[in-house]
């Protein structure tokens, strides 16, 4: 995924967070990565890109981080990762993909999502020939967040 | 004061002070004091100050749906067993179910009222909650009144019902603002 496009789900990122969070991330360079291992203790809301873009990106939140955003939306104590707070994750993540969609259309770039996939266990990715990674790190005020875009070739 | 969160000096997600309107609520030994004031004060504990938007025909219709959802999401992330509290979920989730209907054609009506040039990209984001709402409550009922299929409802709602306020509803409210700027 090139970096005009990735510009597009970071901004969308700030967009959202400033507006129901009133948090702002500071985003690290996209770093390229030879494999990627997610392991327990984070949730990660994964979106399979269709059409123009084709491969996922991933919201990664550390388990306590995702509790506090959370929290904020229910203004209520949250203490475990169940059902309930993986799918407020999972509709952010959404939010955000379509709202970086929207933009990239009005720049001829078309695409599609699928629904949200919440992976809380251990999952590895290997870069192949077809397969490329970038890994772009998050930090706010409420903690770290990475996003993780898989690309896959045309 | 707008609400918001932040971690004590221990930085322990088990101590935080929740800084509300009216209260402090600090997370020590005195919680149980405070959260009580707090449900029988009813207070609407999803609602913040940041979502009012400024017409106060709108703002109105947003804190009784907040209420709504709030009484949905505090009755079913309530301390027991789903076999205790499933009944009263169910009776919160039917009083939600239906005032969102009635708030999103309220809503619209608003919209026609001023003549809101986003109506119909605003009312088919609307028919698609509606649509989802009840294909949820339908498979809920058939598969016999799970719990898991609910949270997964809920969480859902309140993330999509708090940016849809904060993003689309947040553009009837500068249009409204812009109208009357013109008059």
């Amino acid at each position: 995924m090139n970096n005009k496009i990735l510009e597009h789900f970071l901004q969308a990122t700030n967009e959202v967070f400033q507006m129901m969070f009133d948090i702002e991330f500071d985003f690290s360079t996209p770093m390229e990565a030879k494999s990627l291992h997610y392991d327990e203790g984070h949730i990660c809301a994964e979106i399979a890109l269709l059409g123009d873009i084709k491969g996922t990106i991933t919201f990664k939140f550390n388990a306590d981080t995702a509790l506090d955003l959370v929290e904020i939306m229910c203004g209520m104590e949250i203490d475990e990762v169940d059902e309930f707070v993986k799918s407020a994750l999972g509709e952010i993540a959404n939010i955000i993909s379509g709202n970086a969609l929207t933009t990239l259309s009005q720049e001829e770039i078309i695409g599609d999502l699928e629904p949200p996939l919440i992976i809380t266990q251990s999952k590895k990715y290997e870069e192949n020939d077809n397969v490329h990674i970038t890994v772009v790190d998050a930090t706010s005020d409420i903690g770290t967040m990475n996003f993780v875009f898989v690309e896959k070739d045309q | 004061m707008q609400e918001y969160i932040k971690q004590t000096k221990t930085g322990s997600r088990k101590y935080k002070s929740f800084v509300r309107a009216d209260f402090l609520v600090e997370m020590t030994g005195r919680v149980c004091y405070h959260i009580d004031i707090i449900f029988k004060k009813e207070i609407v504990m999803i609602w913040k100050d940041k979502y009012r938007l400024g017409v106060a025909e709108i703002d109105k219709q947003h804190m009784e749906l907040f209420r709504r959802v709030n009484d949905f999401v505090v009755t079913l992330r309530s301390k027991g067993s789903w076999q205790e509290k499933v009944d009263k979920v169910n009776d919160t989730l039917q009083f939600m179910q239906e005032y969102v209907v009635i708030h999103f054609k309220a809503e619209e009506a608003y919209q026609l009222k001023i003549g809101y040039t986003g109506y119909e990209h605003h009312k088919k984001l609307h028919d698609d909650m509606v649509a989802y709402v009840t294909e949820v409550a339908e498979e809920y009922e058939r598969e016999g009144y799970k719990e898991e299929l609910i949270q997964r409802f809920a969480g859902k709602l309140l993330a999509w019902l708090i940016n849809h306020v904060v993003a689309e509803d947040l553009k009837i409210a500068q249009y409204t603002i812009h109208k009357e700027e013109q008059k």
